[in-house]
């Protein structure tokens, strides 16, 4: 169960957002690329020459070549904190030995297999040299082949001397090739203007002297993959995301730390808001602190709350979709709690839940977690994995676990990490739904009925935020930010600060009383153990009978003793 | 801005029509410290800290300073004819520190176990702009924290001292006058294309090496400015440039051993380097060797006289003597068990004691900027905590005399000698800038093998070994062979990196023979004494170093893969070739993998 825990809270919503954009200018078919046909070249080379060379052979051989094509500026108060460029291309060659049922792969029980989940991917030429990226190709797959030989040796040692494992499937899951050569993604951005703008934006937080620190920042990837495996799949994909991001944190006077984070998410610039809705967000942010900074700390608290869709669909992907993804189903060190729950109600039976990265948008938003093949070169599928309530499927890669042989194209994973089964776009449903309004009259009855004189609608949640920047030291664990009292007796609602939540997660859900009509989109990027990927969470609002908060541990730091500079006259 | 009013002043008589601009850049001149928004952030900031930041019964602080770091760094790298990576960065970092109480005791150089990461300084990333208020409000902020951490360092270490020892005589920081220094700014310019043509062109060179497997080469680009003030009314802005160029190579034997080489080029300014075709002479060399190498015979244990020579003779010096110089009084520890963690000098406690042989001595000058028309980089007019530079004769005829002092006091020495040296992110510590080993009798290399030769002949050898090159794991990348902590300049190590260049020299007719596959078994500063003889060639050895204790651990482990690039304190040794009478080496144990299976793909026609 610890270990679970863990496992949500590796997985982390960062601020560096990913969306698709299509290219605009062209309408023609896209074509195979240089680097793709190098990679190509060079596969069946090795794999002719290692089957005849090699003993035992290599079974399979894949090349990943993941091209990030980067500008990010960030901006304070009026002035440039960040603004750079850059390209890249990163290798992963895997070589497997054995076969499908039992191969290098196989996880070794006991000891620490730590260094080979240390991400280490090769940059190669940016410029499409074929000499220089074979030569690399080359020496990548020589290495490769050569530990996984190693690897069996150990693997095969093992399986005479322990005990049988639990979940004797295969290690590899067969799969048909697939070819598909799409558009390759660039960023056109002029930096200048967008640094000028950002600097502007930035420039906004200067009449708030109790928002000690703040920023505006524009990230812009074009991410384009290439995949060659000697199955004969080839696949040439680019995706593009671009995110204007606005983040504020402050301290209250006891000193505990506040923050607060809006953003947009586009495939494309012309997707991003203009100047009018950037404003009113930073607005936003500001009332919200200046807000959080006079509420009364939250006090431990046990009963009924509202988590708006924002926050439910956080909460379904770190404390359900975590767990529902395949290759936990088979590790002997994870709790398996969905294991042996097919067939079996897991959640309220009139929720249905399903992940579908083929999705590119959702209630007006586009949703990150889009993609058409996965980092395995599996074809996206839409997976129901809850139906009505009952467990009906997992989150497969090719890693296969007992009665589930097949991949489902969820096998992701960022450069220079082994692909496992990941969330792309986890959309819950609910069968009956009720208008908003509706869902905060059940929650006063909720109370009255447990005799609360409040209930909680948790509206903005963290998700975990883990600032990439490097200016933002703090990571925050999976926290709500805004969070309203709801009165029995009437009165206003009342915004409170500091509450962690606590408790068995998984309890929220079993007492989910009621959803809501309107449902809202969470792109993020989620890090687990095959490193950060581009991922939503849609729900709807759920209204929940029971809920526990814990005070936020504070930190002991008061607040700036001096204003901050250029308010003369001004002390706090 | 000054960096506008510059560029406008070196083009004024292109530009005679740009009446405007000419009258702004001569108005502007006199007023060059006035206009430098980042200096006048850091003294209005650090005055208002001063004066008024306090906490309510509390203590203020007696000493604040500001470093800051300004960096525009370009880096290249290009592998077999084509760019792997050709990024331009800007960052500004600032170290911040407040000391409360005085002199003599205050919150400094205590480690217990709950501010075990208080000993490294707040590091934080100021705005990169010229913008007054943005600089202000970060300033602010890092010195609000500082202060904060300052009084709680400051009670813990109170405490400790009241319950646990009897206070030390010696004071906490040393008194120093204040110097104003405000060097014009130096902005390398380049055309980047340019750059990375040169750049292809070079590592194209390894397409002519079957042997070879992986080949890089990559180039650092560093216009940096040092800024650095403090509440004593220290103001100091000098540049400290930087280019590096490395050229790495690697390949395996036939029975799989791996084999490295690589090169290094510093210099301050990019016309220091050498033309290409020197470049590109040195790298058709190096890789020859490598291939040499391939075939060359693995060496079994030896246990003899070894000559040093070339990059040899100068790393032994970098690696064995220059960590040990720091006269630092070690901070306060809360547990002994802390202790591991804070190597100290080695030579520290030998003050008037011989460490070397009569006819050596060594001097550490940072106020030299180049040996022998080849530049140092371990120059610097003013230290890290803006004492000036001063030369220190550390050890006069093999006895030592001196050590290298930052504000750092100890019993014997109470002032600084301008050796406090700090990374862009850590505390500064003492440490070399540029190490001058000679002696007094210098012979030339053919004496010097003569003598090798006599020795061997003396011990009943066939042969003695030279060593031209060692291994630099923080350029060439020994990737995780070693144990992050047990590499890199930090003064816990005991032996010598990897040789690379190992010849044979046979003693019946003194030929030279390649051979390959030794480590040095054991290497420790004491072990130095036993030099017999030294050249009176001296040998200029430019090294990025990660200086000692917790932060050169946290260096070597970020250059873990070879990519040090332009980080790490400049530190430059000039040591002539030495003969020790007796080094062991060992040939390493432990499985190899074999030879990649098929052939290199570009070569295989």
């Amino acid at each position: 169960m610890k270990r679970r825990v863990k496992t949500s809270i590796v997985c982390a919503f960062l601020l560096v957002f990913f969306c698709f954009w299509p290219q605009v200018s062209s309408s023609r078919q896209p074509e195979k690329s240089l680097l793709l046909k190098a990679m190509e070249e060079e596969m069946n080379r090795s794999m002719k020459g290692l089957s005849e060379k090699g003993s035992p052979p290599p079974y399979f051989i894949n090349y990943n070549v993941t091209e990030t094509l980067r500008a990010q500026i960030t901006a304070s108060y009026g002035a440039l904190r960040r603004s750079s460029t850059q390209d890249s291309r990163l290798l992963d060659v895997e070589v497997r030995v054995g076969d499908y049922q039992l191969d290098n792969t196989h996880r070794l029980r006991g000891g620490m297999d730590f260094m080979s989940r240390f991400p280490r991917p090769v940059p190669i030429a940016v410029e499409d040299d074929l000499d220089a990226i074979k030569s690399v190709l080359w020496l990548e797959t020589d290495k490769k082949y050569k530990a996984a030989m190693e690897r069996l040796i150990r693997v095969k040692t093992q399986k005479t001397v322990k005990v049988k494992e639990e979940d004797e499937s295969a290690d590899f899951s067969r799969e048909s090739p697939e070819k598909f050569i799409g558009q390759i993604f660039k960023i056109e951005l002029d930096v200048a203007i967008w640094e000028k703008k950002l600097k502007e934006y930035s420039a906004l937080f200067s009449s708030y002297p109790e928002i000690y620190v703040s920023s505006v920042s524009l990230s812009a990837d074009a991410t384009n993959k290439y995949l060659v495996n000697s199955e004969g799949t080839v696949i040439q994909q680019g995706l593009a995301h671009w995110r204007l991001g606005v983040m504020a944190s402050t301290k209250a006077e006891d000193g505990m730390d506040l923050y607060k984070y809006e953003s947009f998410d586009a495939r494309s610039l012309d997707g991003l808001p203009g100047e009018k809705k950037v404003k009113q967000a930073i607005e936003l942010v500001v009332k919200d602190l200046l807000a959080l900074r006079a509420a009364p700390v939250a006090e431990p608290y046990t009963g009924p709350a509202i988590l708006s869709g924002r926050a439910a669909g956080v909460f379904f992907h770190e404390i359900f979709g975590h767990r529902i993804e395949g290759h936990r189903q088979k590790s002997e060190e994870e709790g398996q709690t969905f294991t042996k729950k097919i067939n079996q109600l897991v959640l309220p039976d009139f929720i249905s839940v399903y992940d579908d990265p083929t999705q590119k948008r959702m209630e007006d938003e586009d949703l990150s977690g889009h993609y058409l093949y996965d980092d395995e070169g599996v074809k996206a599928q839409r997976v129901i994995i809850v139906e009505n309530g009952i467990l009906k499927n997992f989150l497969m890669s090719r890693s296969p676990v007992a009665g589930f042989e097949k991949s489902n194209g969820h096998g992701r994973k960022q450069a220079g990490y082994r692909a496992v089964g990941r969330q792309g776009n986890l959309i819950v449903e609910a069968s009956k739904a009720v208008p908003e309004e509706k869902l905060r009259e059940l929650l006063i009855e909720e109370c009255k009925k447990q005799d609360k004189p409040f209930g909680l609608i948790f509206k903005d949640i963290s998700g975990g935020f883990t600032f990439t920047g490097r200016q933002i030291p703090q990571s925050y664990a999976v926290r709500p930010i805004i969070v309203y009292r709801v009165f029995t007796d009437g009165r206003p609602d009342e915004l409170v600060r500091g509450a962690d939540l606590i408790g068995t997660p998984l309890v929220t859900f079993s007492k989910i009383l009621a959803c809501g009509e309107k449902r809202e989109v969470f792109n993020g990027t989620c890090g687990a153990e095959s490193g950060g990927v581009p991922v939503s969470a849609v729900a709807p609002s759920v209204l929940t009978a029971e809920i526990e908060i814990q005070k936020k541990e504070k930190s002991p730091d008061r607040p700036p003793l001096l204003p901050p500079p250029g308010y003369k006259g001004r002390k706090k | 801005m000054i960096r506008r009013h510059q560029l406008r002043f070196t083009l004024l008589p292109v530009f005679l029509s740009c009446v405007l601009s000419i009258a702004s850049a001569v108005s502007n001149l006199n007023a060059l410290q006035q206009e430098d928004v980042l200096l006048k952030a850091l003294k209005d900031e650090l005055t208002r800290s001063m004066e008024k930041l306090q906490l309510k019964d509390m203590e203020k602080p007696y000493y604040i300073e500001y470093a800051v770091t300004d960096v525009e760094m370009l880096e290249i790298k290009a592998a077999f004819g084509s760019i792997i990576k050709s990024e331009r960065d800007r960052s500004r970092l600032l170290r911040v520190e407040v000391r409360i109480g005085n002199y003599d005791m205050d919150n400094s150089q205590f480690v217990s176990q709950s501010l075990m990461f208080s000993i490294l300084p707040s590091t934080r990333q100021l705005v990169i702009e010229d913008d007054y208020l943005a600089l202000r409000r970060d300033l602010w902020l890092a010195t609000d924290r500082a202060y904060k951490q300052a009084l709680e360092q400051l009670a813990q270490k109170r405490a400790f001292i009241k319950t646990k020892i009897q206070a030390e005589e010696i004071p906490d920081f040393s008194r120093e006058k204040a110097i104003t220094v405000i060097d014009p700014e130096k902005q390398i310019t380049f055309d980047q294309k340019k750059l990375e043509e040169g750049l292809r062109r070079l590592s194209a060179l390894f397409r002519k090496f079957p042997a070879i497997y992986d080949s890089s080469v990559s180039l650092h680009v560093k216009t940096a400015h040092k800024y650095f003030i403090n509440s004593e009314g220290t103001v100091i802005r000098q540049p400290a440039p930087l280019i590096a160029l490395y050229i790495r190579a690697s390949t395996q034997a036939s029975d799989g051993v791996i084999l490295k080489h690589f090169i290094p080029f510093y210099g301050t300014g990019l016309d220091q380097l050498p033309p290409e075709n020197d470049v590109s002479a040195a790298v058709w060399k190096m890789a020859e060797e490598l291939t040499a190498l391939t075939s060359a015979p693995v060496l079994e244990n030896y246990l003899g006289p070894v000559l040093l020579t070339e990059q040899a003779a100068g790393e032994l010096f970098s690696q064995v003597l220059a960590p040990h110089f720091s006269g630092e009084r070690p901070p306060l520890l809360e547990q002994q068990q802390l202790a591991a963690m804070m190597p100290g000098s080695k030579l520290a406690r030998r003050l008037n004691r011989r460490v070397l042989p009569s006819f050596l001595t060594v001097t550490d000058d940072p106020t030299q900027k180049a040996y022998d028309k080849q530049p140092l980089i371990g120059f610097y007019r003013i230290d890290d905590q803006g004492v000036s530079a001063q030369p220190v004769r550390l050890i006069e005829k093999g006895v030592l005399k001196k050590l290298l002092m930052s504000r750092r006091p100890r019993k014997e020495i109470l002032q600084s000698n301008g050796h406090a040296r700090a990374m862009e992110i850590g505390a500064p510590s003492a440490q070399i800038g540029n190490l001058f080993v000679k002696n007094t009798e210098g012979k030339s290399l053919a004496e010097l093998k003569q003598e090798l030769l006599d020795l061997c002949r003396d011990q009943g050898l066939s042969f003695g070994l030279l060593i031209k090159k060692l291994d630099n794991p923080n350029i060439s990348g020994s990737g995780l062979s070693l144990s992050p902590f047990s590499m890199g300049g930090g003064p816990q190590q005991e032996g010598l990196t990897t040789p690379i260049l190992i010849y044979k020299v046979f003693v019946e007719d003194g030929r030279e023979e390649m051979v390959r596959g030794v480590n040095v078994g054991e290497m420790s500063v004491t072990m130095l004494k036993d030099i017999v003889a030294a050249g009176k060639d001296y040998y200029v050895n430019n090294k990025l170093s990660g200086g000692s204790g917790v932060m050169g651990a946290f260096f070597s482990y970020a250059s873990l893969f070879g990519d040090a690039g332009a980080t790490g304190i400049p530190t430059s040794v000039v040591a002539p070739s030495v003969l020790l009478e007796e080094i062991e080496l060992i040939k390493p144990t432990g499985p190899q993998r074999k030879p990649a299976i098929l052939k290199h793909p570009f070569f295989k026609k």
